[in-house]
C-alpha cells in the first residue's frame, strides 16, 4: 500500500460566525494526482492555506510526511512545492532571477540550485525568456514562470491552487501536460480547481467540496457510480406531446425525460439500448428528430445529483 | 541570503526615481545658497525721472541737478500725449513740471503750485520721488525761512540730503553667514537633508519592503524551508545596508562642500543627520506596514516629506513660521532637526550649547524609539490577524 503523504483529520476553519471548513477528512497517497474539486467559497484554498500552516486552524490535526504540519515543520516544507492561483513573483527580477530566487529559500548550494533552475527553465520550457522581467510576460508565459518557481526545488509534494484560472485553451493544456509529467517523474499532486473537465483529465483520485464539506471522494469512475444517472440521451425535436413524453418516462432504465427549448432530455440509470429504444418512440409516434447525443454522467451531474445544484451555476 | 540579495536588487531598480528627489534637492540647495550668497548691503533704487523746467532759473536747475544725482534724467517732450506714453510704455517712471515762476514763488515762502507731475498711479515709483521733492522744497524753505539767501539755502539743503544713513540688510534670522566651523552652505546642505533623506528612504524603502512582503511574494516564501527569524533578520540587514550606503553618500557630499574639513560642528552635524536618518528609515518602515500597495508610495513619500519639511522650517525658517505651527511640529522629529542644526550655525536666537545640542538630539531619538515601538506593534498584531 502506498505511503500517505498528506492526512487530514476532522479539519475546522471558522471566520467567526462562517463555517469554511467543516470537519473534513482527506487522505492522499503517494504518487496520486489529487483533485480537489468544488465551486468558488467551497474551502479548496482554505484546505490547502491549512496544510501549508499559512492559516491557523480552530480543530483538527493535518499531517505531512507522516509529521504533525506546523509553521516550523521545515523539513515538510522543503519537499512541498506550491503554485498559487495568483502569480507570485517579482516584477524586478528576470524570469531567472525570480526562479533561482525561490529556488534559493530551498537549495542553498549555488551549483546544485544553478541545475535545479535550468531543469525548471527547461520544463516550463522558459528558455528563450530567461532576461525577461514579468511585466514583458503573456499570460500564459507567466503562468508558467509561476509554475517554475513553485517547482524548481524539486519537491515531493506539489499544491496547484487553481493554476489555469484566466488562462488561454493552449496554454491551459499545456500546463496541464506539466502536472502530468512532473507527476510521472514520482511527484505527488494536489490539485484545486472548479473546471471539472481539468479535474476529470489529470486527476487519479477527487475530492468534491461544497460549502466547506466533503460531500463525495474517489476515482471518476467511482464517483460517477455513486449517482443514478449512467447516461443523458439529448435529442433535438420539436414540442413532444405530453403522450409521448409519458410513453418514454415508461421504457426500462429511463428515471427523467423532459422537452426543453426543443431539446429532449432523457436520463436513463443502466441498461443497454437506451438511445435506440427512444429514437423508436419517437419514429413511431411520427415526430421528426435533429441532431441526437448520447452522454456519458460528467463531474458535474455528481455534483448537481449530490448538492441540487450544478458546478457552474454555483461559483 | 536569498531575500537580503532580492533587496538588493530591487533597490536598485529604485535608483532613478531617487535621483529624481536628489536632483530635486541640488536645485533647492542651490537656490538657497545662492540667495544667502548675495550681497548684504543697501543701495537706493535709481530711477528714470524726466523734468519739464518752465521756470528755466538758476533755483530751478540746482533742484534738477539734485534729482539727477539720485535719479537718471530722461529728456522728454513737452507734450501730454508724448509724456503719457512715455509713462506708459516705462520709458520714464515720474514725469516733474516746474511751474513757471517756481523760484519767485519759493523766495516769498510760498510752496503751493510749485509743480504738476504725470507718474503712474499707486505706484511706489511715484511716491518715491513725491517724498524726494517734498523733503527738498520743505528743507529749502525752512532754510529761507531761518534767513538764509536763496544761494546759501540750496547749498545748504544739498549738504543736509546727501546725508546717508547706513543700511545693514538684516534677515529674519540673526545670522546668515554661518560660523567658521560650520559654514552657511554646509548649514543649509544639513537642513534640506532632512527632506532628502526622508524621500529617498521613503521611496527606496517603503516600496521594497512592500515588494518583498507582497501577500503572494510572502506566502510563498512563508511555505518555504526559510525561518520567519531569518526572513525579518534578512529584511532588517537589507534596509540597514540601504540606509547606510545613502547616508554614507551624503555625508561624504556634505564633507566636499565643508571643504573636507572634520570640525567640531561638522561632527555633530552628522550625529543630528545619523539620528534623523535612523527616523527616516523608521517612517518607511511605518509607511510599508501601512500602506495599502507600492504604486502609492510615490504619493505618501510627498505628503509626509513635503508636509514634515514645510512645517518643521526646512525649507522656511522657523523664525517665519507661526506660534501654532510651531507648536505642533515639536511633535514631528523635523522640528528638532532643524533646531538643532540652526544652533549650530547660528542661523537662529538660540546660543550654541552642547548640552541643548544633545537634548534636541536625545529627542530625536526618543521619536525613533517610539516609531519602531509602533512598528513592531502594527506587525505584531498583523501577524496575530493572519
Amino acid at each position: 500500500m502506498a505511503d500517505t503523504i498528506v492526512k487530514i483529520e476532522n479539519l475546522v476553519k471558522r471566520y467567526k460566525d462562517l463555517i469554511a471548513l467543516d470537519h473534513l477528512n482527506l487522505e492522499i497517497k503517494q504518487g496520486e494526482v489529487f483533485g480537489l474539486l468544488g465551486p468558488n467559497g467551497s474551502g479548496k484554498s482554505t484546505t490547502i492555506s491549512c496544510l501549508l500552516s499559512l492559516l491557523a486552524f480552530d480543530k483538527g490535526n493535518i499531517e505531512v510526511f507522516g509529521r504533525k504540519m506546523t509553521p516550523d515543520n521545515y523539513e515538510a516544507k522543503r519537499n512541498i512545492g506550491i503554485i498559487m492561483q495568483n502569480v507570485a513573483v517579482f516584477d524586478e527580477l528576470t524570469v531567472i532571477e525570480n526562479i533561482d530566487y525561490f529556488c534559493g529559500l530551498y537549495i542553498k548550494n549555488r551549483e546544485e540550485r544553478k541545475k535545479c533552475v535550468q531543469d525548471a527553465i527547461a520544463f516550463t520550457e522558459l528558455q528563450d525568456f530567461t532576461r525577461f522581467y514579468p511585466k514583458k510576460l503573456s499570460g500564459g508565459l507567466l503562468r508558467r514562470l509561476n509554475i517554475a518557481c513553485g517547482i524548481a526545488h524539486k519537491p515531493k509534494l506539489i499544491i496547484l491552487d487553481e493554476p489555469t484560472v484566466a488562462v488561454d485553451p493552449q496554454s491551459r493544456n499545456k500546463i496541464l501536460e506539466g502536472i502530468q509529467k512532473l507527476n510521472a517523474e514520482g511527484a505527488t499532486i494536489i490539485y484545486t480547481s472548479h473546471y471539472m473537465e481539468e479535474v476529470e483529465q489529470i486527476c487519479t483520485r477527487i475530492a468534491i467540496m461544497d460549502k466547506g464539506k466533503k460531500i463525495a471522494e474517489g476515482t471518476k469512475d467511482e464517483l460517477k457510480k455513486m449517482i443514478k444517472n449512467t447516461e443523458t440521451v439529448s435529442v433535438e425535436t420539436s414540442a413532444v406531446p405530453a403522450d409521448v413524453l409519458e410513453k418514454i418516462n415508461a421504457l426500462p432504465h429511463v428515471y427523467s425525460a423532459c422537452c426543453t427549448d426543443g431539446r429532449l432530455e432523457v436520463k436513463c440509470s443502466g441498461g443497454k439500448h437506451n438511445l435506440i429504444r427512444i429514437l423508436n418512440v419517437l419514429q413511431e409516434s411520427d415526430l421528426h428528430f435533429g441532431r441526437v447525443f448520447s452522454e456519458l454522467p460528467t463531474l458535474n451531474d455528481v455534483f448537481l445529483e449530490i448538492t441540487g445544484k450544478a458546478l457552474r451555476d454555483s461559483d | 541570503m536569498q531575500v537580503f540579495n532580492a533587496f538588493l536588487k530591487i533597490s536598485k531598480k529604485t535608483i532613478p526615481m531617487a535621483l529624481i528627489y536628489i536632483g530635486l534637492f541640488l536645485v533647492l540647495l542651490t537656490f538657497f545658497v545662492d540667495s544667502s550668497a548675495q550681497n548684504n548691503t543697501f543701495e537706493a533704487e535709481r530711477l528714470s525721472v524726466s523734468v519739464i523746467d518752465m521756470d528755466n532759473t538758476e533755483e530751478s536747475k540746482a533742484l534738477i541737478n539734485f534729482i539727477s544725482q539720485r535719479h537718471d534724467l530722461v529728456e522728454i517732450e513737452n507734450d501730454k500725449d508724448t509724456i503719457l506714453d512715455a509713462l506708459y510704455y516705462e520709458r520714464t517712471d515720474y514725469v516733474l513740471n516746474i511751474q513757471e515762476g517756481y523760484a519767485e514763488k519759493l523766495s516769498n515762502g510760498k510752496t503751493n503750485e510749485l509743480f504738476t507731475n504725470y507718474k503712474i498711479p499707486d505706484s511706489y515709483t511715484g511716491v518715491f520721488v513725491d517724498n524726494l521733492v517734498n523733503q527738498y522744497v520743505s528743507t529749502l524753505s525752512a532754510y529761507i525761512a531761518g534767513g538764509n539767501n536763496m544761494s546759501a539755502a540750496i547749498t545748504k539743503t544739498e549738504t543736509l540730503l546727501s546725508e546717508e544713513t547706513a543700511v545693514t540688510v538684516q534677515s529674519f534670522s540673526d545670522n546668515k553667514s554661518g560660523t567658521e566651523d560650520y559654514p552657511i552652505k554646509t548649514a543649509y546642505y544639513f537642513q534640506f537633508m532632512a527632506y532628502i533623506i526622508l524621500s529617498v528612504l521613503i521611496t527606496i524603502l517603503s516600496s521594497v519592503i512592500l515588494k518583498i512582503n507582497r501577500k503572494e511574494i510572502r506566502s510563498r516564501t512563508n511555505c518555504s524551508c526559510l525561518t520567519v527569524t531569518s526572513q525579518t533578520a534578512q529584511i532588517i540587514l537589507g534596509s540597514t545596508v540601504v540606509v547606510a550606503v545613502i547616508w554614507v553618500i551624503f555625508i561624504a557630499a556634505a564633507l566636499i562642500m565643508n571643504g573636507g574639513a572634520f570640525t567640531e560642528k561638522f561632527l555633530l552635524a552628522l550625529l543630528n543627520s545619523l539620528v534623523f536618518t535612523i527616523i527616516s528609515a523608521g517612517i518607511a518602515i511605518l509607511i510599508a506596514a501601512v500602506a495599502p500597495k507600492s504604486n502609492v508610495v510615490n504619493v505618501i513619500s510627498n505628503i509626509v516629506a513635503l508636509g514634515m519639511s514645510f512645517l518643521c522650517g526646512v525649507f522656511v525658517d522657523q523664525s517665519l513660521l507661526g506660534e501654532g505651527v510651531l507648536s505642533a511640529s515639536r511633535f514631528l522629529p523635523a522640528y528638532w532637526y532643524v533646531r538643532a542644526n540652526n544652533m549650530l550655525s547660528g542661523m537662529s536666537d538660540e546660543v550654541f550649547s552642547i548640552n541643548s545640542f544633545m537634548s534636541f538630539v536625545g529627542i530625536e531619538a526618543i521619536f525613533a524609539a517610539a516609531l519602531f515601538a509602533i512598528i513592531i506593534l502594527i506587525n505584531k498584531v498583523k501577524h496575530n490577524a493572519q
